[in-house]
């Protein structure tokens, strides 16, 4: 791939992004020595999700919503 | 890295929420007849759910490359994704599902039902790293502004520049600057 102008400014989406920064170490970049440790290419991170619990919560059934809330609820640790 | 658990370093939050069961709770209950189709008529019981969301350490072992010599149909190199979740990501994950049945179990909820089967690397589309941030440009790839420190002229606006998976912060930072 080839990009010419004077300012490049990139966001993609998904893994496709990482392909960019890939794209630079073998297209303009010079090699050097400890290219991995640089961090062009490695590195690539996801949250990963699929754990939790779900139960009932008894009583309240007078209570009903009504419409569809936008959102649900949050709990994080101070270090997420 | 310090940290209060002994199993995990790094951290996780949770997403849910409560709802109120529907008529398709009847799949799950023994019974009949039109007395039992009229009971599933009116909302069943309130539910609640938490599933976690957790970070993923930087591992050198997770990395893209670029496929030269397979294209796709437009003729651009196809990227390799080599990643998996390493042992503190596991047991992160073992640990989400231990926190949240208590949190439920201490507000009072019952029919615990505790799951865990860890989504698989992307399904999250959290996707970060691969192109750090930091001053030396010896140890990264981006400077302070998210511009690449050997091509000046180029600027990268998503996720990339994260060394940590800690985008709640680092986002807005950046937006800041």
């Amino acid at each position: 791939m080839e990009f010419k102008g004077r300012i490049f400014f990139h966001q993609c989406v998904d893994a496709g992004v990482h392909a960019h920064p890939a794209e630079f170490r073998d297209a303009g970049i010079p090699e050097r020595p400890g290219e991995q440790q640089r961090g062009i290419g490695p590195q690539l991170m996801d949250h990963h999700m699929g754990a939790g619990a779900s139960a009932t919560m008894p009583g309240h059934e007078d209570k009903m919503p009504f419409g569809n809330r936008p959102n649900g609820i949050y709990i994080r640790a101070s270090a997420m | 890295m310090k940290t209060k658990q002994k199993e995990f370093v790094r951290g996780y939050g949770y997403q849910g929420g409560g709802s109120r069961e529907g008529w398709a709770r009847g799949m799950h209950m023994s019974g009949f007849g039109a007395d039992f189709k009229n009971s599933l008529k009116r909302p069943g019981p309130w539910r609640m759910s938490i599933g976690g969301f957790g970070e993923c350490l930087p591992n050198h072992d997770n990395y893209v490359e670029v496929q030269k010599d397979k294209l796709d149909a437009w003729g651009i190199p196809t990227l390799k994704i080599n990643c998996a979740w390493g042992e503190n990501e596991h047991a992160m994950s073992r640990d989400i599902v231990v926190q949240a049945a208590e949190m439920l179990a201490a507000s009072g909820a019952k029919d615990i039902y505790a799951f865990q089967e860890i989504s698989p690397p992307g399904l999250a589309i959290h996707e970060m790293g691969t192109a750090r941030m930091g001053r030396d440009p010896k140890s990264s790839v981006l400077n302070e502004h998210n511009q690449a420190h050997d091509m000046k002229n180029v600027f990268m606006t998503d996720g990339a520049c994260h060394g940590l998976q800690f985008p709640a912060s680092t986002h807005p930072s950046r937006t800041w600057r």
